[in-house]
């Protein structure tokens, strides 16, 4: 049906997200000229740089058809506690008064998020529970413990070399941004160029054939969500020096904004689909439309309508690129390995 | 042999089980607990909650998500105020003074309207549930903002509030309608051919499409009907905070799916009834309730209920692997009990 067609349509529907990234870069270009200046480029990778390593473990956990919804909630417990640890007692600073050395409280802030990541892992897998009701329980537990941790004050007053992830830069390039694209190049070499890469897809797209190929699939399934709790984690470290102080309700929403942009990038929910590079097309425009929107001095309340409209809109395209591919079959009845 | 039938008793009853444990818990260590007012209070309290969770256990029944609810709570909860109260400050209202029973009919049109098109895009454009209701879950969101630009509504119109802040004799009115609706759409449900038919889609829509079930068309309606309660919940919450703010029901989600699945209705479709997710309402406002009593600190509240929802939906997925071997309707062979194609989710 499709062959009596040029091979464009299809070929640019296989790269939708730059499709419509070029789209909102051009539009934006045209209607401010404030937009196509090197500042504000960098600008919108400064913004993506959190989003996108939240994503980028989002991402891992869905390509084996799993949600981690705690991870917007382990991002802020992390923050709290990293900034607990390294501040003094008592008002104005609402720390521990342990005063750890930054460096220590990194790698407290990393095992806790692999902790969590532990806990979501060993109750889906050993317990069977279902992804999305243990990661929606931990979402409002690790929250809580948010809360608890100061009674709700925020921390300030946090030791200068913690922030270098959030406020630093090499020459002109802020640090967060080399981070951003470090990690995203990584992480697709893991997904596209190794064993663990190509089960996950296998794990995702067909488990009982997977495990009848031999992956032990629960086994990469526990390690996913360790992947995303320590990019959570990590994330912490970067927001924490970024806002430059520890707020309980760090990150609370955010999941919303996390799933969107890795569904817009064609990370499929039912796993089994989608790249890295795919996903972080998803958190540029998702960044790119925030931007533009501000400069063309839209009012900060419309921006959220303009955005839930364009993800809207993008998954309507997408849903119909799957249609037109296969004309026959049923959404979610395919169990089509990596494709 | 008498404890081989407890133990499924036990397990198919659990929410009342847990309820009364945690009612009894708090009877024990709490000097008001058992009185009743306390008991209205928690009806009272429950009232919003239930009516969400009524909308969503229907689309999820049917093995649908309804995320946008919260956000359609927002938006007609402030429209209401927005369209009936005066213009500027102190109230920030539009300046429409709109009768209280054309205000009340466009928001419920809205929350029709937005649940329609939630059930349109799902059946006809083929978008994922998931996605399709996540983006309406922040474009409504960004709707509500721009409606007063941020700012708070309120409401000084005791018609409009009645829905909240009423009482028949000692009963508040809220606890009698969303009770009411738990009944009544709990007879829908399990007594009409609709309900049947919603089970039957969510179990095995092939099946159920096969046996001459109109899957898509049903799945449509039920996103009205979430829509529809949703925008009901709406007036109920704004009626009794008396005002509404723009992020009114942010987050509320969260504990709207948490009810739910305590309450045994399944993520995937097919399985619970509202009696059930009732239960799960009562058995997280009890909770929010009793540790209110014993002053416990707000801050531990939140960590508290979480573990307790934590570990009920433990148990709860300990339940279903006890009975799967024993007393599951389909005799399949040890396939994935996933359903693909039913619009749930895979299987962990």
């Amino acid at each position: 049906m499709s062959s009596n067609r040029s091979s464009l349509v299809p070929r640019l529907l296989d790269n939708l997200i730059w499709v419509l990234l070029l789209v909102a870069a051009v539009a934006f270009s045209v209607l401010t000229d404030q937009f196509l200046t090197v500042n504000n480029l960098v600008n919108v990778l400064v913004h993506s740089s959190v989003l996108g390593i939240m994503v980028i473990g989002q991402s891992f956990t869905l390509v084996t058809a799993n949600f981690d919804l705690s991870a917007e909630s382990t991002l802020g417990l992390v923050a709290m506690v990293g900034a607990y640890l390294m501040a003094a007692a008592g008002e104005p600073s609402n720390g521990s008064g342990l005063m750890l050395h930054p460096a220590a409280a990194v790698v407290a802030m990393l095992a806790l998020g692999l902790l969590i990541g532990v806990i979501n892992g060993q109750l889906i897998t050993r317990l069977r529970m279902n992804n999305f009701v243990v990661t929606l329980s931990m979402l409002i537990v690790v929250r809580g413990l948010a809360f608890l941790l100061t009674q709700g004050k925020t921390v300030t007053r946090l030791p200068g070399s913690f922030k270098v992830l959030g406020h630093g830069a090499i020459g002109p390039v802020p640090i967060s941004v080399v981070i951003l694209i470090a990690a995203f190049l990584v992480a697709a070499a893991i997904t596209r160029s190794t064993r663990f890469g190509r089960d996950l897809y296998a794990v995702g797209g067909n488990r009982d054939a997977a495990v009848a190929s031999g992956i032990d699939a629960d086994r990469r399934v526990r390690q996913v969500y360790l992947i995303s709790g320590a990019l959570a984690a990590f994330a912490a470290w970067v927001e924490l020096g970024r806002l430059g102080v520890g707020a309980t309700r760090i990150g609370e929403g955010m999941i919303f904004e996390i799933q969107a942009a890795a569904v817009i990038g064609g990370i499929s929910l039912f796993g089994g689909r989608g790249t890295m590079i795919g996903a972080l097309g998803g958190v540029l425009l998702l960044s790119l439309i925030n931007s533009g929107l501000n400069l063309m001095r839209v009012s900060g309340f419309a921006i959220d309508m303009v955005r839930g409209i364009v993800i809207l809109a993008a998954m309507l395209i997408d849903a119909q690129k799957l249609r037109y591919r296969q004309p026959t079959a049923r959404p979610g009845s395919a169990t089509r390995l990596a494709a | 042999m008498t404890g081989k039938r407890l133990v499924p008793f036990l397990l198919d009853h659990l929410i009342w089980f847990l309820l009364v444990a945690i009612i009894t818990f708090f009877a024990l260590t709490t000097r008001n607990f058992l009185t009743t007012a306390n008991f209205i209070n928690i009806l009272f309290n429950a009232s919003v909650l239930g009516v969400l969770v009524i909308g969503q256990s229907f689309t999820l029944l049917t093995g649908n998500f309804d995320l946008s609810a919260e956000s359609t709570l927002g938006l007609c909860g402030l429209l209401g105020i927005f369209l009936i109260t005066k213009a500027g400050p102190p109230l920030y209202g539009s300046g429409l003074m709109l009768p209280l029973w054309l205000a009340l009919l466009l928001t419920h049109a809205i929350g029709l309207a937005i649940g329609w098109l939630n059930g349109m895009l799902i059946t006809r454009m083929k978008v994922n549930n998931f996605v399709v209701t996540l983006a309406m879950l922040i474009t409504i969101r960004g709707v509500t903002l721009l409606v007063t630009n941020g700012q708070t509504a309120y409401s000084v119109s005791p018609a409009y509030n009645w829905i909240g802040l009423a009482k028949l004799g000692p009963v508040p009115v809220p606890v009698i309608v969303f009770l009411a609706l738990f009944v009544l759409g709990n007879v829908v449900v399990v007594r009409t051919r609709f309900g049947r038919e919603l089970y039957a889609i969510g179990a095995n829509r092939a099946a159920a499409f096969a046996s001459g079930v109109r899957p898509e068309r049903r799945i449509v309606q039920v996103y009205v009907l979430s829509g529809l309660l949703a925008a009901f919940a709406g007036w109920m919450l704004s009626a009794r905070l008396t005002n509404a703010m723009s992020s009114m029901g942010k987050g509320m989600i969260f504990e709207v799916f948490a009810a739910a699945v305590i309450g045994g209705v399944s993520l995937k479709g097919g399985q619970g009834n509202l009696i059930g997710a009732l239960g799960g309402v009562l058995l997280l406002t009890t909770i929010g309730a009793g540790l209110n009593l014993m002053d416990v600190s707000v801050y531990w509240v939140q960590a508290i209920r979480g573990l307790i929802i934590l570990i009920a939906m433990t148990i709860e997925a300990q339940k279903v692997r006890v009975s799967r071997p024993a007393a599951r309707q389909a005799p399949a062979p040890s396939t994935s009990p996933g359903q693909p194609g039913a619009g749930g989710l895979s299987q962990a």
